[in-house]
């Protein structure tokens, strides 16, 4: 086993662990922090640093790093669930895209364009609006926006894989064409997909950030990353740590992901990883 | 499929996509609640001394005809080239949206003209030293530099420059037209905030180009035609991604739509976000409408320019 | 190619920078008036304002930005909340139906015409109208208009009203040939006349010269609407903002005294209360006022509101000649079980409205949240945009709403505004209905104090809106500013404001 560890490489090991990490907080964050999140004590507004609170206390008096770790497990639902609402619309419509006809290609597109173009700020406000700021919407949001990326990787993949010639030769055989796809296609998008699935929940995270900063993110009692950096904006100049660590900590997880799906890239793509020897 | 043929079926394609935007941002405002009327007179539209007032503001802003009118009377206005009305204050939408755009279009303008030739030299660069400190380094920056929220980084920028060091104003637009020193002064932070995101995408894609580049045969032909390396590598690198850069910035138009309109929150910039945002809010329709419409219409051409840019400069490409 | 691109930036650089030098010979010529204040002051509000029509618009930034500063009215509430004459005198019959008016003889429109008794009526009338105005209640009692000569306006009521004048403070005197544009384009007889409105950048006023009253100042007010407080001090302290109207708690704990100067008024009329149906869930009052001892104000003061603002009971501000202190619910948790097991709820739930962009609702929320968690109730609360809102809060759809209201100089504002939709629908109380037109109708301040002291004790016994307290009202101006002040309301007075060089 050591063997195959040491095979991975320093970087993965990292990621692993720290991913893992996270997970953990996610599931279990009362084991990283005495602190409740939601106790509030007026008498401890806007702490700096001590051995009691190691990142300070909010506006409220609770403990930020409480909060903080708390926030995990929503960031991730929200990470997660947009990327698979991402898959879910994008899959099956580039698939259909690619493999079927150039009427059935050019409507799909189109629809994927209107969605590129239209304003994500829009979009976002509106269905706030209508179905209050919950994570499902925010997760709705996010998913929508993703789709036509999906849609176009799979819809490129599908595209190439139609052309080569395998594929002819397996229809020659008389295996039918939806059995085709599924056996060929998917597993080819697969590393592409691998690739873009840790970027978009980076993304995810980073858009979350942008939409709870004007005010559209989740609401009390619900904390994200984001919703906590918005309501430090106020407090920098007096309590610079409160705003500092909340963006800190979106910073390194989305670069954490991104590595990984930059790891993921290397893996897939054979000429690269003879590149980085 | 000739050219003409195939920009022919571009533009049906732009159209339909018009339109299906149209019908779909009439119908997501009439769907979800809020009323203008409503939002006009405030808490105390609710008054049963004040319903008489509140109904003759639904007619006079057109709220009381039913939804295919609505968009009927719209749409055939639209195509006259005339786009509305403020329910709130009656002035022009094009006036309004004339006035808040150029701060976001010098915004994007300009993040775009400091990204792309800054992604050229940091790539190229990058590329040019592989395995040396360089390369992880900017690979290391260009990772951070995506994955940083803008709007925090924008927020320490103002600690910094403005609250710290007091060198840069923490916000506002000056016209550049009234006070050229100003602006500048002004979208400093702002441009250097939307830039970093971009520049690192454009990078890490540079990077990846002048990787290419350098394994390609014609590399090695032109080394043995003598041309120094330096040069070889800067000028073809250069040369292949720059390209395919006018689509990646073509696509990232929307995303950077969206950076723009949180930068001009975070430095009180008043562009086209801000005003897509407070007249949501207030349920201004009809400004809504033509806002979206023509940003839209400006992200499409964007595409469909950059997506033509590369078809005609590059006939490798198939269908 | 990548010359290409460096040339061409290159060259729209060169071009700007030329243009800019074509320009910057055409700057704004030399300053007139008082050499010892600059030209033009800079302010910054909290929003942007995009209707000018202050018969549709009452929210008080727009008062107080460009409806005070464009407009007269025909009486108008000093820096201590007294009303005072603006464009006429007036007089006052004994039982208060009968008000004359008689208006200044130099009082011009910024058009040029004269406001006389007939520009005025047209105003009135167009407030009073159900064309589209706002105050329509607030002249509902009118009998008649009369223009008993060319510079007197006799206004004649139905019934007694003590508290007529207040509410003709806020019913502006338009231009009657503006009463089409008047929305985007205002044109009033202040010491300030409209000049621009560039959407979400600034609004441009400029000083009248006509003005009938003291002259202003400065020559040009120039007003950018800064939603970042941070963003604001900061323009603030570099001097591109003069005046920034507004700020929180938490903006006034840093400031640096020795580059700006926080003003502050010396009581604050702005309440923060929660509005209950109560006619759902919350139906029993003792449920409403075991969700009263469970409101920790102490901590809510620290932590909403930095420790000021004023955490009295009644809904009249203290200020106020009837103000009546009311003993309340002193936070006991205790009290609160035993009451709600009295009322024999259990297990009771319910959903708090809240408006996005107010912090203080949030922190409201979030103590009282916790307090109530402790007596086994839980609180949902619900941050919604204004639209949404404001459509719960006019449909009543709703357990518990947070509002804020700015109490005006007359007592009769807080009752008419917040409780008469409450009394016509879930808070049918005849006696306070009663009392209200009463205290209305009297001329006496005494007598109306007494009958308010009444109306007091009833609200903060029944609970059908509870008040969480006053909030601290601040701006802070530049050091260099001079002749700004602000009043209870939180509504600057800006007609007098000035920069010293």
């Amino acid at each position: 086993m050591m063997r195959n560890l040491r095979a991975l490489g320093a970087s993965r090991i990292i990621l692993i662990a720290v991913s893992l990490l996270i997970l953990l907080i996610a599931i279990a964050p009362q084991w990283f922090t005495p602190w409740d999140p939601a106790a509030i004590d007026a008498t401890a507004i806007l702490q700096p640093p001590s051995w009691a609170h190691p990142l300070g206390t909010d506006e409220a008096g609770a403990d930020v790093l409480a909060r903080i770790l708390y926030a995990t497990r929503l960031e991730l639902i929200i990470a997660v669930g947009s990327v698979l609402i991402a898959l879910l619309l994008g899959i099956p419509t580039g698939l259909l895209a690619g493999y079927g006809g150039r009427v059935v290609d050019g409507a799909f597109s189109s629809v994927a364009s209107a969605t590129l173009a239209f304003p994500l700020i829009l979009f976002a406000i509106l269905i706030v609006a209508s179905f209050g700021t919950t994570p499902i919407t925010l997760v709705g949001i996010i998913g929508f926006l993703f789709f036509p990326r999906v849609f176009l990787l799979v819809r490129a993949q599908t595209l190439a894989i139609k052309q080569r010639e395998f594929v002819v030769a397996v229809r020659v055989t008389g295996v039918g064409p939806a059995r085709t796809l599924v056996r060929h296609v998917l597993p080819n998008a697969a590393g592409p997909l691998l690739t873009l699935i840790p970027q978009l929940m980076a993304e995810a995270i980073l858009i979350e950030t942008g939409l709870s900063y004007l005010g559209l993110g989740v609401q009390l009692p619900l904390a994200t990353w984001g919703t906590i950096l918005e309501s430090s904006k106020d407090f920098y100049v007096t309590a610079p740590t409160y705003a500092v660590v909340a963006g800190l900590t979106i910073t390194v997880v989305a670069a954490l992901l991104m590595w990984a799906g930059e790891l993921a890239a290397e893996s897939s793509n054979p000429l690269r990883r003879r590149r980085l020897a | 499929m000739n050219t003409a043929q195939r920009i022919g079926f571009q533009v049906a394609r732009l159209a339909l996509v018009l339109f299906l935007v149209s019908i779909l941002v009439f119908l997501a405002l009439r769907l979800t609640p809020g009323d203008p009327a409503i939002l006009l007179l405030g808490p105390q539209a609710g008054r049963d001394d004040v319903a008489e007032t509140l109904a003759a503001l639904r007619v006079q802003m057109g709220l009381d005809q039913p939804w295919p009118v609505q968009y009927w009377l719209w749409l055939s206005d639209l195509l006259r080239g005339d786009f509305g009305e403020s329910v709130r204050n009656g002035v022009p939408v094009v006036t309004l949206i004339g006035a808040a755009v150029p701060s976001t279009i010098w915004l994007i303008v300009l993040s775009v003209l400091v990204s792309v030739p800054l992604s050229i030299v940091l790539g190229v660069a990058a590329a040019a030293r592989r395995g040396g400190i360089l390369d992880r380094a900017v690979r290391g920056v260009t990772t951070v530099a995506i994955a940083l929220p803008g709007v925090w980084f924008g927020l320490l920028l103002i600690i910094l420059f403005s609250v710290t060091l007091r060198v840069l104003p923490a916000g506002g637009y000056v016209d550049p037209f009234t006070d050229f020193g100003g602006f500048l002064q002004h979208m400093i932070l702002p441009v250097a905030t939307l830039s970093v995101f971009l520049t690192g995408v454009l990078t890490r894609f540079v990077f990846a180009e002048a990787t290419d580049v350098l394994r390609q045969d014609y590399m090695r032909t032109s080394a043995a035609m003598g041309i120094p390396a330096r040069k070889r590598l800067f000028v073809y690198a250069t040369k292949n991604a720059v390209l395919p850069m006018i689509t990646i910035v073509g696509v990232q138009i929307g995303a950077l739509v969206g950076g723009a309109v949180l930068v001009e929150a975070v430095f009180g910039l008043g562009g086209l976000g801000q005003l897509l945002l407070s007249s949501v809010l207030n349920r201004d329709y009809q400004v809504v409408q033509g806002a979206v419409l023509l940003t839209t219409i400006v992200v499409l051409i964007v595409g469909f320019l950059a997506d033509i840019a590369y078809r005609l400069v590059d006939p490798r490409i198939a269908r | 190619m990548s010359n290409a691109l460096r040339t061409t930036r290159l060259g729209v650089f060169a071009a700007l920078a030329v243009s800019a030098l074509a320009l910057a010979g055409c700057t704004a010529g030399s300053p007139t008036g008082d050499p010892a204040v600059a030209d033009q002051v800079v302010v910054a509000l909290p929003g942007d304002i995009d209707n000018f029509d202050p018969h549709t618009n009452q929210l008080n930034i727009y008062q107080f930005a460009v409806r005070d500063l464009v407009f007269s009215t025909l009486v108008k509430y000093d820096v201590a909340l007294e009303i005072q004459p603006d464009l006429a005198d007036f007089e006052v019959n004994d039982d208060a139906t009968v008000f004359t008016f008689s208006i200044d003889p130099d009082a011009v429109f910024q058009d040029e015409t004269p406001v006389n008794a007939d520009a005025v009526i047209q105003s009135l009338e167009r407030a009073a109208g159900t064309e589209g105005s706002i105050w329509a209640p607030r002249l509902a009692d009118v009998a008649s208009y009369d223009a008993t000569d060319d510079t007197t306006v006799t206004i004649t009521l139905n019934s007694p009203n003590a508290a007529f004048l207040a509410g003709l403070t806020d019913i502006a005197i338009i231009a009657p040939s503006n009463f089409d544009d008047v929305a985007s384009a205002p044109v009033g007889s202040g010491p300030y006349s409209f000049t621009s409105w560039e959407p979400n950048k600034q609004i441009e006023l400029t000083r009248f010269d006509d003005y009938f009253g003291e002259a202003a100042p400065t020559k040009t007010i120039i007003e950018q609407p800064i939603a970042d407080q941070q963003v604001a001090l900061n323009n603030l302290y570099s001097g591109t903002v003069d005046v920034m109207t507004t700020a929180s708690a938490a903006t006034v704990a840093q400031v640096d005294a020795s580059r700006a100067t926080v003003v502050e008024p010396d009581t604050s009329n702005s309440l923060q209360l929660i509005e209950y149906n109560s006619s759902g869930k919350l139906a029993d009052p003792r449920v409403r006022q075991a969700l009263a001892y469970a409101l920790d104000k102490d901590s809510i003061q620290e932590i909403a509101f930095g420790g000021g603002g004023s955490t009295a009971w009644s809904p009249i501000p203290e200020s106020s000649w009837a103000y009546a202190e009311q003993d309340g619910y002193p936070y006991d948790l205790d009290k609160a079980k035993a009451l709600l097991a009295e009322a024999g709820v259990s297990d009771l739930t319910f959903d708090l409205e809240i408006l996005t962009g107010y912090p203080e609702a949030e922190s409201i929320a979030r103590v009282w949240q916790a307090s109530l968690a402790e007596i086994g109730v839980t609180l949902n609360p619900k941050v919604e945009e204004l639209s949404v809102w404001l459509d719960k809060y006019i449909a009543r759809d709703y357990d518990a709403t947070w509002n804020a209201f700015n109490v005006g100089g007359d007592p009769n504002s807080f009752f008419d505004v917040i409780m008469t939709p409450h009394l016509g629908d879930d808070y049918p109380n005849t006696e306070v209905t009663d009392l209200v037109a009463q205290a209305k109708s009297v001329s006496d301040q005494d007598a109306r104090a007494a009958i308010y002291a009444q109306l007091q004790e009833i609200i903060v016994a029944d609970l059908p809106v509870m008040i969480v307290q006053s909030s601290p009202v601040a701006a802070i101006v530049g050091t260099k500013v001079t002749g700004y002040e602000i009043n209870p309301l939180g509504n600057s007075l800006l007609a007098q404001v000035a920069v010293t060089k």
